[in-house]
């Protein structure tokens, strides 16, 4: 009796591990990453983890964000957009205020940006205007308004919430708890969610067969835009952790540009199908630590820093060919 | 049953990558290795800049790595160089603490966002030099060119050869850029010195040539001037007065070597110039005092250079700096005395660093 | 329990799909405790009933009424709300999702669920397993079960037994006595006669979008032991078949009327001509089961089956755009393994499918959609051949093709898309043509013009396997005709003797009386 129990369990948590391998080999090849580059330089210790760990924290929170929405079978082309829109509203608010006022402040840009963008989401949902062409155009809006708030880099936060993120007030050579809890709650909270309540369930249900998800009596929209207020709230997390990061703000195009690209590449090496429908946001969290990690390793192993990009592309080409082949192998078979 | 095989076979394939990657660790430390050790003195210099594709930028990190070479001090120059802000470069003066060099060269993004992190290099025995533009990190050091004395020097000869009176066109930068802005007030410094001196027009033209020849054209074709200021913009301005077939007025310039070279060559036809010079190879000044401090000549933690100013009427020194091999763009003004030790433009084009 | 207060009822309830009417002014009444039967023939307007019915699409016109309360049922939530639970064709279960999960979303206990599993003998079913790692069969279970769990009033069971084992088809049976038994209501829309026969009180017949009959057999009937059959066991499955055909003047006498002769006289005299196109024991996976024919040169070879038979399946591997898993085609005798249409059509052989739309550009004119096959032979990548303006003129006159308001290909009527779809093989030249549905919504003109047009074909040496949904109009066309059900070729009539009757009843898998 206990053995098939034990049997029953093991034979559940294998069909758990082989169904989310994608994540698992993704978080593999991070830490293979991370020995690698601990060999790399001379000294590997709190610096470099709480390096990698606080800079990683914009990308991360976009990727999740990112996820969520590619999940649900849209793409927001606009998240770097609410990055910037975040950064640049908390730079110039956040100056000089104290720590409680700045809080209050974050809390507000998250809830904001989330209802700004659940907003988009049932523009996307009611007009059925694809979702690409939608969030392109509120991106370019929300650079200009970014850029209006904010019109040349400045501005700034305070010191303990620069802490909160980097675990420094200065904003380096703090510990790396801070920025690895800052890292894992939201992401696990996101996780959490998207697994195990229904309205995260309805999100995977929406991308995976959006009418069979209708016909099983869902209501579609609501979790289209919940999936775009996720989204939002994660990019305003992101644009906080930027101000954190460098104690000022910088509303300029290409930042916003750079990291929606960026937050693609890591939700589709995260293993998150462009399809919608699959992968964990667990996934996207590892791919987007590995994407900020690519250059430094990059950088010592000696690589010419223009050939870097071409490596990267490369990587992210390599991985996806291989889970192609995979798929292919697999439908084959079946 | 085969479900389950098909997706070990996935987690199998990604295992792989990952061995494959950690495997990588054998070979790696001996490709890249030994510029950890400080053998013979030998330094490593990281260099992080923010801005790629400008011919401004790839010049200082030329320069840079000729200086290097040229000083022998230096074991390799690692270049952290992409576009970013200062997220960016925060994270890649990072890296280069944590591959442990000597010394860090930059092109800051920011002047005080960077601040923190440069200060815990300097914490950590690291030499800090920022170069180009000023950053107000305690212990820094910084090497700038003057940019109020760059556009002040060129107007003053401006207005000296108009005699004091005329109608001038000022043609900037890019307006709210820093260097524009410090530009401008130099401008006005010299200008508030000569009243009878009439400014007919002020355009921006982005520092970039196209813009800039337009924007010429439609003046000289229009308009009475007596004289042009220019940030930088020179080269296709001049050219604009031999399309529209109008008689040259007096121009200030940078020291473009397109621009040199027309001075050089228009001379007879009665070009009359200053090329007002803002050397990319502040890049090399810096390294220079990284290698004064590294090797403990304290030298001082501020460096401001002083533009030269290279007339027309004074033809051997502006064939003096004249690079006949190099690009219009390319500026010619590269052997900074006292700092610089290599053998001018040859030695920079060459581009090469220590062990390349 | 009161007789004239239906459970679930419609009042004249229409709906169109562009100009195509689906549904004109269908009353239907479901009774608390009886099992009615929904059917009709392909196109009848069953599924667009159901989807009304189960609130994924809305009603143009007409009341929907619930235990006689009107009622407005937007989406399927709201009929889920009123107590309709439905079990689709396709099973509306989240494919990325376990079953559990799935259970989740719709908020149902497990534990009522696997009660109802247990029901089929389903209680092993790890309900951790993805959606889209369980067999169709299972599928349906679950998805049955879950409307079960739902606890509603009225079950709309689309197909249910389609895929089943008879095992499994016996245990949704004897649910169905024991729901009625309970005073509930089931809609049952199926193919199957036996079963509407042997499960079913009441049975209602939609043809063309209209309800034309309702069987309704007097109740005393009943065995007196009140045991699990039905009490349409007392009609006969011919008399349902006549329903559904009815005896209005079909299209096919409207086909015929203007040159009576012209179509028959087409038809090629019975001297044999050689093979030019064979399937040998023709497989893939379930759905198409060995399947062998031979088609001749100069002939057309009908093809009849009911809807979900696999004739789709076959057709995609007829063409080359599917390999099957077992069985060989042949060309002019010689075997082909093809790895895309392109390799078919390198072979003459071309298919025409069911959507005209699927292969037609639809913006771009007609002259430039008639020369599309011939870009792909290589040689005349970058030479636009010499005598291309002259076939393509040649075509567009042969079919008659209006082109006149067209610029591009989509804004012309379906009958003119379609003769754009056929020319297009006239400019490129083939020898065997699969036809799949070619005349489904045309009107008579052009289905006319398009039958003389094959016929003319097939005169010309062409050899044709023509799939119709339309029965009355393979003794037209046709020569012979093979009859396709639940994957197999069940039997073969000579079309000059095969009626709707004969052909329908050969489609539900019925032996044909002769």
């Amino acid at each position: 009796m206990m053995t098939t129990v034990r049997s029953a369990g093991v034979a559940v948590w294998r069909a758990g591990l082989a169904r989310h391998s994608w994540s698992l080999g993704v978080w593999l090849l991070l830490s293979a990453l991370l020995v690698w580059y601990a060999t790399l330089i001379p000294v590997f210790g709190q610096f470099q983890i709480t390096s990698i760990s606080k800079n990683s924290l914009p990308l991360v929170y976009l990727a999740i964000g990112q996820a969520i929405i590619v999940i649900a079978g849209g793409i927001d082309l606009s998240l770097g957009a609410l990055l910037l829109l975040t950064n640049a509203l908390a730079a110039r608010f956040m100056d000089d205020q104290p720590f409680a006022m700045v809080l209050f402040i974050a809390i507000i840009l998250i809830a904001g940006l989330g209802v700004l963008n659940a907003l988009v989401g049932y523009i996307i949902s009611v007009s059925g205007v694809p979702d690409i062409v939608v969030t392109l155009a509120t991106g370019y809006i929300w650079s200009g308004f970014a850029l209006w708030i904010l019109p040349s880099p400045g501005g700034g936060t305070a010191p303990e919430f620069r802490w909160l993120f980097t675990g420094a007030q200065s904003g380096i050579g703090g510990t790396y708890v801070m920025p690895i809890l800052m890292m894992m709650v939201p992401a696990i909270l996101v996780f959490l969610l998207s697994r195990h309540t229904r309205i995260g369930l309805s999100i995977y249900a929406i991308g995976s067969d959006s009418v069979a998800a209708r016909l099983a009596g869902l209501d579609v929209r609501r979790a289209k835009v919940s999936s775009y207020a996720i989204g939002g709230a994660m990019a305003a997390l992101a644009g906080l952790a930027t101000v954190a990061l460098t104690g000022t703000g910088d509303p300029r195009f290409s930042v916003g540009a750079n990291a929606t690209l960026n937050s693609v590449a890591a939700v589709v090496l995260g293993g998150v199908a462009l399809v919608g429908g699959t992968g964990l946001v667990l996934g996207a969290v590892a791919a987007g630590v590995i994407l900020i990690m690519l250059n430094p390793i990059l950088s010592a192993m000696g690589i010419d820093p223009n050939n870097a990009q071409i490596i990267q592309g490369l990587l992210i080409a390599g991985v996806m060919m291989v889970g192609g082949l995979v798929t292919l192998l697999r439908e084959r078979s079946a | 049953m085969k479900f389950q095989s098909q997706q070990f076979t996935i987690l199998a394939l990604l295992l792989a990558v990952a061995l494959a990657l950690t495997a990588c660790v054998a070979v790696a430390p001996e490709a890249g290795g030994d510029d950890m050790m400080e053998e013979e003195g030998g330094f490593v210099v990281g260099v992080s800049n923010t801005l790629v594709g400008n011919g401004w930028r790839e010049q200082m990190i030329c320069a840079i790595k000729a200086e290097a070479t040229a000083s022998g001090l230096v074991d390799s120059v690692v270049v952290v160089n992409r576009n970013g802000g200062p997220t960016e470069q925060i994270a890649d003066l990072e890296g280069l603490i944590s591959q442990g060099v000597d010394a860090i060269i930059l092109n800051p993004t920011d002047r005080e966002g960077l601040n923190a992190v440069i200060e815990s290099a300097i914490a950590q025995g690291i030499v800090v030099v920022a170069v180009d533009q000023a950053v107000t990190a305690e212990g820094a050091y910084v090497a700038t060119n003057d940019q109020t004395a760059y556009a002040r020097l060129g107007a003053e000869w401006l207005f000296e050869q108009l005699g004091g009176s005329g109608k001038v066109v000022e043609m900037r930068g890019i307006d709210g850029v820093p260097a524009d802005t410090d530009r401008h007030n130099g401008f006005m410094e010299a200008l508030a010195n000569y009243p009878d001196i009439e400014v007919v027009a002020s355009t921006f033209t982005g520092w970039d040539p196209s813009t800039g020849a337009q924007q010429a054209l439609d003046l000289i074709t229009t308009q009475e001037i007596d004289g042009i200021w220019t940030s930088g913009i020179d080269y296709s301005v001049v050219e604009q007065f031999q399309v529209a077939n109008v008689d040259f007025v007096p121009i200030v310039g940078a020291d473009n070597n397109g621009f040199v070279e027309q001075l050089i060559q228009l001379a007879d036809a009665g070009l009359m110039g200053a090329a007002v010079t803002n050397p990319p190879a502040i890049g090399a000044v810096g390294m220079a005092i990284a290698l004064d401090a590294l090797t403990g000549n304290n030298p001082p933690h501020e460096t401001i250079l002083t533009p030269k100013v290279f007339t027309t009427a004074d033809l051997d020194s502006l064939n003096a700096i004249y690079a006949p091999d190099e690009q219009v763009g390319w500026s010619t003004y590269v052997d900074i005395k006292p700092y610089t030790s290599y053998n001018g433009s040859a030695d920079v084009s060459a581009c090469t660093a220590p062990g390349e | 329990m009161s007789e004239t207060q239906p459970l679930l009822a419609t009042v004249k309830v229409a709906k169109s799909y562009g100009p195509v009417a689906a549904l004109q002014e269908v009353d239907f009444a479901v009774r608390r405790g009886e099992v009615h039967a929904l059917l009709g023939a392909n196109g009848a307007g069953k599924s667009t009933l159901v989807k009304i019915l189960a609130g994924v699409h809305p009603a143009d016109a007409g009341d929907l009424h619930v235990d006689g309360r009107p009622m407005r049922i937007h989406a399927p939530v709201d009929a889920i709300s009123v107590g309709i639970a439905t079990v689709f064709q396709d099973p509306a279960l989240i494919p990325d999702l376990t079953v559990r999960q799935n259970l989740r979303l719709s908020d149902i206990e497990e534990a009522v669920f696997t009660h109802w599993l247990s029901w089929f003998d389903l209680e092993d079913l790890d309900t951790d397993s993805l959606v889209r790692e369980l067999p169709l069969e299972t599928l349906r279970m679950v998805d049955l079960a879950r409307a079960l769990a739902r606890d509603p009033q009225v079950l709309l069971l689309d197909e249910i037994t389609a895929a089943l084992t008879a095992d499994q088809a016996e245990r949704v049976f004897s649910l169905l006595t024991q729901w009625r038994e309970q005073g509930r209501a089931a809609v049952l829309i199926t193919h199957r006669l036996a079963e509407v026969r042997r499960i079913c009180d009441r049975a209602t017949i939609l043809r063309d979008g209209r309800n034309v009959a309702l069987f309704e057999p007097n109740a005393d009937t009943v065995a007196a032991d009140g045991s699990s059959t039905g009490t349409m066991q007392d009609v006969e499955e011919r008399e349902l078949v006549e329903a559904m055909l009815g005896t209005e003047v079909s299209d096919s006498a409207a086909i015929e009327a203007p040159g009576s002769h012209s179509l028959q006289q087409q038809k090629t005299p019975a001297s044999p001509q050689e093979i030019s196109f064979a399937a040998q024991g023709l497989s893939s996976g379930d759905v198409v089961r060995d399947i062998s024919f031979e088609l001749r040169r100069g002939e057309i070879l009908g093809l009849v089956a009911l809807e979900g038979q696999g004739q789709e399946r076959l057709f995609s591997l007829l063409s080359g755009d599917r390999r099957p898993s077992s069985g060989d085609i042949l060309v002019g005798g010689s075997q082909r393994r093809w790895t895309a249409p392109y390799d078919a059509v390198g072979d003459g052989v071309v298919l025409i499918p069911g959507d005209r739309l699927l292969t037609l550009l639809p913006n771009l004119p007609v002259r430039q959609n008639l020369v599309v096959p011939l870009f792909s032979r290589i040689r005349q990548w970058l030479r636009i051949p010499a005598d291309e303006r002259q076939r393509v003129m040649n075509a567009i006159d042969r079919l008659s093709i209006d082109t006149r308001a067209a610029s591009q290909v989509r804004r012309l009527s379906g009958g003119n898309q379609q003769k754009v779809a056929i020319g297009r093989w006239l400019v490129a030249g083939f020898r065997t043509l699969l036809c799949f549905d070619p005349t489904r919504g045309i009107d008579v003109q052009t289905k006319r013009e398009i039958y003389a047009l094959l016929r003319e074909l097939a005169a010309g040496g062409a050899a044709i396997l023509l799939y119709t949904s339309e029965l009355a109009e393979i003794q037209l066309v046709c020569d012979r005709v093979l009859i396709m059900h639940d994957g197999r070729i069940v039997d073969e009539q000579d079309a000059a003797h095969a009626t709707e009757s004969s052909l329908l009843t050969a489609a539900h898998g019925l032996e044909v009386l002769a």
